[in-house]
C-alpha cells in the first residue's frame, strides 16, 4: 500500500547516531512527512507523552524502531507503548528494524499486535515506498 | 582233618571176639584215644563205613562171609580212601604184597601186634598226608583258576618276558591293546613290536629293570597289527632268580591324549600376555600364570591361596561391577565386563575380565578360570577421543557464536555504509560513477556476510528438524521464487516425482538444494537454445535421488571438476553472474544429510547434478 501524500510525522528510534541521521535524510529527501529521531527509547516515550498531553493529532503516525539498544531495547519500548489506549494509537503503524533475520524476533514480534513489519536495515527510497500500513 | 588229639574212629574187621579185644586192649594200654567197631560180616562193614564212618580200617583176613581183599575192594568201590590194616595171622608173603597192591596201608601179623599203633599212627599220618595234598592241590587248582581268569579278563596286559626279550606269556589282553592274540605273541621279541621313536628309552629301560630295578608308569608306543599306535604304561620287575621280567602293560593312548590336550592349552597359559587365574570352588587362587604376574606385579607365590578381589580391587573400582561379578561367580555363571585393579605397586590398570566356571566330570562346580586383558591404553585413548569430541564441540558452539557475532557487527556498518552512501548527492557523473560502484561493492560485501552466515549454520544439521517433505511443494515454490528468472529466460521446467514423492529431510536444507541447482540451470543456459530443465525422483535400496539435468552450456569437467563444488570458484566469464557459492552451497546441505552430489556433463550440450540422500538418515542419527 502507498502511502498517501499527506504528511505524516515518523519518529525514529535507534541508538546509532550515523544510523537515525541516515534514515532522517533518506525520508525526508524521498517523502514529505517530517522525522523525530531519538537514540533513547525513554526519550522517545517522553515526547509521544508530551505530544498527548497537548493534542491528540500530535500523535505520531509511523514509528521505526530498532530492536537491540540499551538502556531500553525494542521489546521493552513496545511493552510501554502499547499501555496507552488503543483508540489513541490505533492509527500508529510501527515497523521493526532489524540488521539480522532472526526467526526468534520474527516470533517474538507476533505477539504484539501493534507492529506491521520487519524491515531489515538498512532503510532505503524503495523500502519506505513500499511500506504496509496495515498491522 | 582230624588230629590225633580227637578220638580216631577205628572199624575192626574181626570174627573172633577174642582177637578183638586184644587188639582193643593193645591200643588202650597205648593210650590211642579211640573208638572202636567191632564188625564181621559184610554187611554191617558196609553199614559201618557209611554210619559210623571211622578213619582207619583194622581187618582180620579170613572172615565168615568175606575176607579182606573183598573188604578192601568195597571199601575202594565205596570211593573212600581210608586206610585199611591188615591184621592176620597166617598169609603168604605173596597174599600180602597183593593186598599192599590193592589198597592196603599196612600189614601185620597177630602173633606180633605191638606195631600195631604205629602202625595206625602211620597210616592215619599217610592218609592225613594224603588228604592234605588232595586239599593243597585243590587250592593250586582255585587259585590257577583264579589267576587264569584275572590274566583273562584283566584289561591290562599282563605278560612275563625272558632274559633275551621274548615273550613268554602273555594275558588275553594282548588282543584288545596290540590287536595281537597272545600265541601270535609268545616266542616272538617284544622289541619287534615296538614303535621306533621308542627304541632307544626302551632299551634304556629295560636295562635297569634287568639292573634289578623296578620301574612303573614308563611309557612307550607299540605297533598294533592294524599299524595304528598305541601308548602303553608299563609296571615291570624281573626276579632276581629266573631272571624274566613280569610286566603289566596299560594303554593309555586316550589319556595320551588329554595330555597332550592340557600340555597345550597349559602352555598357551603361560604364554599368553592376557593374565590367567585359576581358583578352586571357593574363589581362592590355585594357579596364576606368566601374564598375571606381569601386568599385577605380584608373583605366583605371593597370591596361592588368596581371593584375587581381596588385593587386587582398590578404592577406584566400581562396586557395582565387583557385585555384578560376585554375583555371577556365586551362581556358577561365566562373567564378562571391565573393571580398574591396581598393580602391588598401587598402579591402577583396567582389564577386560572373562570369568568362567570349571566343572569336574560329574558336572559340580571345582573352580573358576578368569582370563584378564589389560585395555588400559585402549581405555586411555576411548577417553582421549572422548575428551576430545567434547572439545571439538565447544569449540565448533563458539565457532558457531562467533559467527553470529561477526556477521552481525559487520552488516550493521555495511548497512550504515549503503545509507550514507544513498544520501550522498553526487555533483558529476564521475563522482556518480564512483558512488554506483560503492553501493555495489557494499551490497557484494553484504551478501558475501550473509552467505557466510547461511553456509555456518548449515554445518550444524544436527539442530534442524528432520520432517518428511513432500517434494512437489517444495518445487512449487522453488519455482515461484524464481518466476522471474524463469519467465526472462522462457525456460520450461518439468518435472517427475512419481517414484519418490518425499522424503525425510530437513525442509530448508531441500528447498536450498532445488533453489539452487535450478537457478544454476538457469543462469549457464545457452543463449541460443531455450532451456529446458528435467527434474526427477528416483530411489535405489539406500538413497532417494533427485536429478536435476538441463540442456545448456555444459561444463568441462576435465578442467574444472575440482573447482566445481569449491566455494568462490567460478570458471565461466563475467558475463554471468554469480559468486560461486551456490554449488558449495548444495554440496553442504547433501554432506550434512548423509548424502552425496554427482555431476555429468557435456560442454554445449548439457548438465545433470544427481543428488542422492540417505532414505534412513533419520534412523541414523537418532542411533
Amino acid at each position: 500500500m502507498e502511502t498517501t501524500s499527506a504528511t505524516k510525522r515518523i519518529i525514529l528510534v535507534d541508538d546509532d547516531v550515523i544510523t537515525n541521521l541516515i534514515n532522517t535524510k533518506i525520508i525526508t529527501m524521498n517523502t514529505p512527512h517530517k522525522v523525530e529521531a531519538f537514540t533513547n527509547g525513554n526519550e522517545a516515550l517522553e515526547q509521544i507523552y508530551n505530544g498527548l498531553d497537548k493534542s491528540a493529532d500530535k500523535f505520531p503516525d509511523i514509528i521505526f524502531l530498532d530492536i537491540n539498544m540499551p538502556v531500553m531495547d525494542g521489546w521493552e519500548f513496545l511493552e510501554q507503548f502499547e499501555k496507552i489506549p488503543l483508540a489513541t494509537r490505533r492509527k500508529c503503524s510501527v515497523f521493526l528494524l532489524t540488521s539480522s533475520i532472526d526467526s526468534e524476533d520474527i516470533e517474538k514480534s507476533k505477539t504484539h499486535q501493534s507492529v506491521c513489519d520487519f524491515i531489515s536495515k538498512p532503510l532505503t527510497a524503495n523500502k519506505i515506498n513500499t511500506l504496509k500500513n496495515t498491522p | 582233618m582230624k588230629v590225633f588229639e580227637e578220638k580216631i574212629k577205628i572199624l575192626h574187621l574181626e570174627d573172633d571176639p577174642d582177637d578183638a579185644v586184644m587188639v582193643s586192649q593193645l591200643l588202650k594200654k597205648a593210650n590211642l584215644n579211640c573208638d572202636i567197631k567191632v564188625v564181621d560180616t559184610r554187611k554191617k562193614f558196609e553199614q559201618s563205613l557209611a554210619e559210623f564212618r571211622p578213619d582207619v580200617i583194622i581187618s582180620d583176613h579170613n572172615l565168615p562171609s568175606f575176607d579182606s581183599k573183598e573188604a578192601l575192594t568195597i571199601l575202594k568201590k565205596s570211593g573212600s580212601q581210608l586206610p585199611f590194616i591188615l591184621l592176620t595171622g597166617t598169609v603168604t608173603d605173596e597174599y600180602a604184597i597183593a593186598a599192599m597192591r590193592e589198597g592196603a596201608s599196612d600189614y601185620l601179623l597177630k602173633d606180633r601186634p605191638q606195631r600195631l599203633v604205629d602202625s595206625i599212627h602211620n597210616a592215619l599220618e599217610k592218609f592225613r598226608l594224603k588228604n592234605e595234598k588232595k586239599e593243597v592241590a585243590e587250592k593250586i587248582r582255585k587259585s590257577e583258576k583264579l589267576l587264569s581268569n584275572i590274566d583273562l579278563n584283566s584289561a591290562d596286559m599282563i605278560c612275563s618276558v625272558s632274559e633275551d626279550d621274548y615273550f613268554l606269556h602273555v594275558s588275553a589282553a594282548s588282543e584288545k591293546v596290540l590287536g595281537y592274540t597272545p600265541t601270535e605273541l609268545v616266542g616272538k621279541r617284544f622289541f619287534d613290536f615296538l614303535y621306533i621313536e621308542d627304541l632307544e628309552k626302551t632299551i634304556n629301560t629295560a636295562n635297569q629293570v634287568m639292573d634289578g630295578n623296578q620301574i612303573s608308569s614308563f611309557e612307550n608306543r607299540y605297533v598294533r597289527k592294524d599299524g595304528s599306535l598305541v601308548t602303553l604304561s608299563w609296571s615291570v620287575r624281573m626276579d632276581e632268580v629266573d631272571r624274566i621280567r613280569y610286566g603289566v602293560a596299560r594303554d593309555v593312548t586316550e589319556y595320551k591324549k588329554i595330555e597332550v590336550e592340557n600340555d597345550k592349552l597349559a602352555r598357551i597359559a603361560s604364554l599368553t600376555v592376557n593374565a590367567v587365574i585359576i581358583t578352586d570352588a571357593e574363589g581362592k587362587i590355585t594357579w596364576v600364570n606368566k601374564g598375571f604376574e606381569r601386568i599385577t606385579e605380584y608373583p605366583l607365590e605371593e597370591v596361592i591361596g588368596k581371593k584375587p578381589g581381596a588385593f587386587l580391587q582398590g578404592l577406584a573400582t566400581d562396586p557395582v561391577t565387583i557385585t555384578e561379578m560376585w554375583k555371577s561367580v556365586m551362581q556358577g555363571q561365566s562373567f564378562r565386563g571391565e573393571i580398574l585393579n591396581y598393580g602391588k605397586s598401587g598402579r591402577q590398570y583396567w582389564l577386560d575380565i572373562e570369568i568362567v566356571p570349571l566343572k569336574d566330570y560329574m558336572g559340580k562346580l571345582s573352580g573358576f578360570m578368569a582370563v584378564q586383558q589389560d585395555i588400559t591404553n585402549r581405555k586411555k585413548s576411548e577417553d582421549e577421543t572422548c575428551d576430545l569430541i567434547k572439545t571439538l564441540q565447544k569449540r565448533n558452539q563458539d565457532l558457531q557464536q562467533f559467527s553470529y557475532i561477526i556477521s552481525h557487527n559487520l552488516r550493521a556498518p555495511i548497512a550504515k555504509i549503503s545509507g550514507l552512501v544513498s544520501i550522498v548527492r553526487p555533483d558529476n557523473e564521475e563522482n556518480k560513477f564512483l558512488l554506483e560502484k560503492i553501493v555495489e561493492e557494499t551490497e557484494l560485501l553484504d551478501d558475501v556476510i550473509k552467505d557466510i552466515n547461511i553456509i555456518i549454520s548449515a554445518r550444524k544439521s544436527e539442530t534442524e528438524k528432520l520432517q518428511y517433505v513432500l517434494l512437489e511443494p517444495e518445487y512449487n515454490l522453488v519455482l515461484q521464487s524464481l518466476n522471474a528468472d524463469i519467465v526472462k529466460s522462457s525456460a520450461q521446467v518439468y518435472h517427475n516425482f512419481s517414484e519418490v514423492k518425499g522424503i525425510t529431510t530437513i525442509k530448508s536444507y531441500l528447498y536450498s538444494i532445488l533453489h539452487n541447482l535450478i537457478s544454476n540451470a538457469i543462469k549457464y543456459r545457452q543463449p541460443d537454445i531455450p532451456l529446458t530443465i528435467h527434474i526427477e525422483s528416483s530411489q535405489n535400496e539406500n538413497f532417494i535421488c533427485l536429478s536435476v539435468k538441463d540442456n545448456g552450456r555444459g561444463i568441462d569437467l576435465k578442467k574444472n571438476m575440482s573447482k566445481i563444488f569449491g566455494l568462490y570458484k567460478r570458471f565461466h566469464g563475467a558475463d554471468i553472474p554469480g559468486k560461486g557459492v551456490g554449488l558449495y552451497l548444495v554440496k553442504t546441505h547433501v554432506e550434512s544429510l548423509g548424502g552425496r552430489i554427482e555431476i555429468e556433463s557435456k560442454l554445449d550440450e548439457g548438465t545433470e547434478f544427481k543428488v542422492y540422500l540417505l532414505k534412513n538418515y533419520g534412523n541414523n542419527i537418532s542411533n
